[in-house]
């Protein structure tokens, strides 16, 4: 059952942390979280981790009609970190119709059609009549994205709520071993939208503070928006790597089959997709150095997930959750804290889980209120979804 | 490529209410007539799901209601493949009106089934279903793009799929100058090896070019275009047949995907 090698050959993340992974890393060392507080006027007050529009690049030229919030997330992040060039290396070496591309988000351009909302005339029975093909279909961001890289290789975008782009790896894993895709790139992106902070609102999950994963006193999540993308290839990008290029080693896919928002109380979902996980990567639980939690920071979800956490690795391994730095950024939180967790292996670092004060005292896990130094060979990531939607990815230094 | 395996298939759309009577239509076009359409009834459909659902949901728990009766599956451990072409537009719809009202007032039931996995959600918990679960979307070529994720997911974890692909006319539209959708879905229950049910096995590939096999008949032709879903109707005419065949549908803007459809 143990997956064939899988290597991330190239990842980038932009966030409320910043443009890249050097701004990342960066803002985690200096204890700089992303979130920030707004106001929704007589609607309340909330904490938000979102990306300043003035960091993102517009889109111009033969994609103009792309020119989006979303798309801009995207484009920007595809101009960092060497990304665009490792995938031209993708391209020279397999052919371009041999790269696939693997998104997920839960609203890719909803924000250009919610803007349209407020400037046209609708009610129930009006829409504005406009084209949102390049802009409000769930589709548009994904082929941004391909016609930007210029590849024609399998895509798709996958909704699966907030596991959405965790599940892209697996996705990406499978293409590559059946043979229909040398290159796989996998994508995470959301950007701010009113459909999503008010429909979190209208659940009553919206934190009146920075989100506080795990603390005594968390009351909900600080809602996110980020752009992420990695590069996954069947053979490493150089023949030799010091130290050990890393590798997806590990996935996990299941469903709770119990509720469409709360999570199984008891983590059985989550639960089974680690247990997936470790028994694809080949490892027992005492070989993770660090778990990057899904943590959102409402009672319900830490609660279950502590509980399926602790069934599986007790008290030992190191756990966080970085939504108190980056915000939960929903269907690009997958990659957000598969990145951010690649990271820590490349620094020997496990971040905090910043905003946790005081570990709930009914919560078992060892969660780490500080950056630590720690090596991770092995880590995990967790993520959960509506509709009871769960996913766990490894990443490991094997070779 | 290797083969997978079709074990059931249910079909619902207009004039093809059932795959049993569509099979009948199908061999026989020049009878089909489009004002024939079937209630949306089925075991899973009760009124409580009903009352959670809109039809856009409806019509996905349908078919796999339909492909699923009378299986010996898995129902708490099938892992599931969705596809749709944009989600419940209507729900985005009324979502973005609540967005230009005072307070905002955005329905919490409407927020969870906005999520283009509302369908899987709603079936999974009805069924229990811990197995993966997974909703894919590409527009206009989301049928053909949901069958290879089925394909490759089926054949890579050696374990069967429940593959549903659906769609449903809704107020908001992407493109307001596409053609009218019909509520459309189709169900089938795949397998990685063949049983004594099998009907057909197929085998999938991507090839370059945009043509995707023609339907004589022009009804059925028009019906084919109207919805992605509805898009997998020469598929369905290749199966009706039972003789081997290969048909292309649109998997994207300079792609099809190639259907080696071998009947069992």
């Amino acid at each position: 059952m143990a997956i064939l090698p899988t290597y991330v050959t190239a990842y980038t993340l932009t966030s409320a942390l910043g443009v890249g992974n050097t701004a990342t890393l960066s803002a985690i060392k200096n204890k700089t979280g992303g979130l920030r507080e707004h106001s929704m006027g007589e609607l309340g007050r909330t904490w938000f981790g979102f990306v300043n529009p003035e960091a993102l690049y517009p889109i111009e030229g033969d994609l103009a009609a792309y020119d989006n919030e979303c798309s801009r997330m995207a484009q920007t992040a595809l101009q960092q970190d060497g990304f665009i060039e490792a995938v031209e290396r993708a391209k020279k070496t397999y052919g371009k119709h041999r790269v696939a591309c693997f998104l997920g988000t839960i609203t890719s351009g909803i924000c250009f059609v919610e803007d349209d909302y407020q400037k046209s005339q609708v009610a129930l029975d009006l829409t504005p009549g406009s084209n949102y093909t390049h802009g409000g279909s769930l589709d548009a961001t994904v082929q941004y994205v391909r016609k930007s890289l210029d590849i024609s290789g399998p895509y798709a975008t996958i909704g699966t709520a907030c596991s959405s782009s965790a599940k892209v790896f697996a996705t990406a894993y499978r293409y590559l071993q059946m043979g229909l895709c040398d290159a796989a790139i996998v994508a995470g992106v959301e950007s701010f939208s009113e459909t999503l902070i008010n429909g979190f609102r209208s659940l009553g999950v919206l934190s009146t503070q920075p989100c506080r994963p795990w603390d005594g006193e968390r009351d909900g999540i600080s809602i996110g928006a980020a752009a992420g993308f990695a590069l996954l290839e069947k053979q490493p990008a150089e023949a030799s790597h010091d130290p050990a290029p890393i590798e997806l080693i590990g996935y996990g896919e299941t469903a709770d089959g119990y509720d469409m928002t709360a999570p199984h109380p008891e983590g059985k979902g989550i639960e089974a997709a680690m247990l997936l996980a470790l028994k694809r990567a080949g490892l027992d639980a005492k070989d993770i150095d660090y778990i990057n939690a899904h943590g959102s920071g409402t009672p319900m979800n830490d609660d279950a997930e502590d509980a399926a956490v602790h069934r599986i690795f007790g008290a030992l391994v190191l756990v966080s959750s970085t939504k108190g730095w980056t915000g939960h950024t929903q269907g690009a939180a997958g990659i957000t804290e598969a990145i951010i967790l690649m990271l820590g292996m490349e620094n020997d670092l496990v971040p905090a889980s910043l905003n946790t004060h005081a570990v709930d005292s009914s919560l078992k896990c060892n969660i780490a209120l500080d950056n630590q130094s720690h090596r991770i060979r092995y880590g995990l990531t967790n993520s959960m979804g509506f509709g009871g939607n769960n996913a766990t990815l490894i990443f490991g230094r094997t070779h | 490529m290797k083969p997978l395996y079709i074990e059931t298939i249910s079909l619902y759309g207009p004039g093809l209410p059932s795959w049993q009577e569509a099979v009948h239509t199908l061999l026989a076009p020049e009878t089909y007539r489009e004002d024939i359409t079937g209630p949306l009834q089925s075991t899973f459909l009760s009124s409580g799901i009903k009352r959670k659902t809109t039809q856009h949901m409806q019509l996905a728990i349908h078919a796999a209601d339909k492909a699923l009766e009378g299986t010996d599956a898995d129902l708490n451990n099938i892992e599931l493949v969705f596809a749709s072409s944009e989600g419940d537009l209507n729900i985005a719809h009324h979502i973005c009106y609540s967005l230009t009202l005072e307070g905002k007032p955005v329905s919490p039931t409407k927020f969870q089934n906005v999520i283009l996995n509302a369908a899987a959600g709603h079936l999974g918990i009805l069924l229990k279903n811990t197995a993966s679960a997974t909703t894919v979307t590409a527009a206009a070529h989301s049928l053909a793009v949901g069958l290879l994720q089925s394909y490759t997911t089926s054949l890579t974890e050696s374990a069967p799929i429940l593959y549903v692909a659906y769609d449903a006319p809704a107020l908001l539209k992407i493109d307001p100058h596409a053609t009218p959708i019909d509520p459309f879905s189709v169900g089938f229950l795949l397998s990685p090896h063949p049983s004594e049910r099998s009907i057909a096995a197929i085998r999938l590939s991507l090839q370059n070019g945009t043509e995707v096999t023609p339907i004589e008949n022009a009804d059925l032709s028009r019906v084919s275009a109207r919805s992605s879903t509805a898009g997998v109707l020469p598929l369905m005419i290749a199966l009706a047949k039972q003789q081997r065949d290969t048909v292309a549908l649109a998997y994207s803007h300079d792609q099809v995907l190639s259907v080696e459809v071998t009947p069992c």
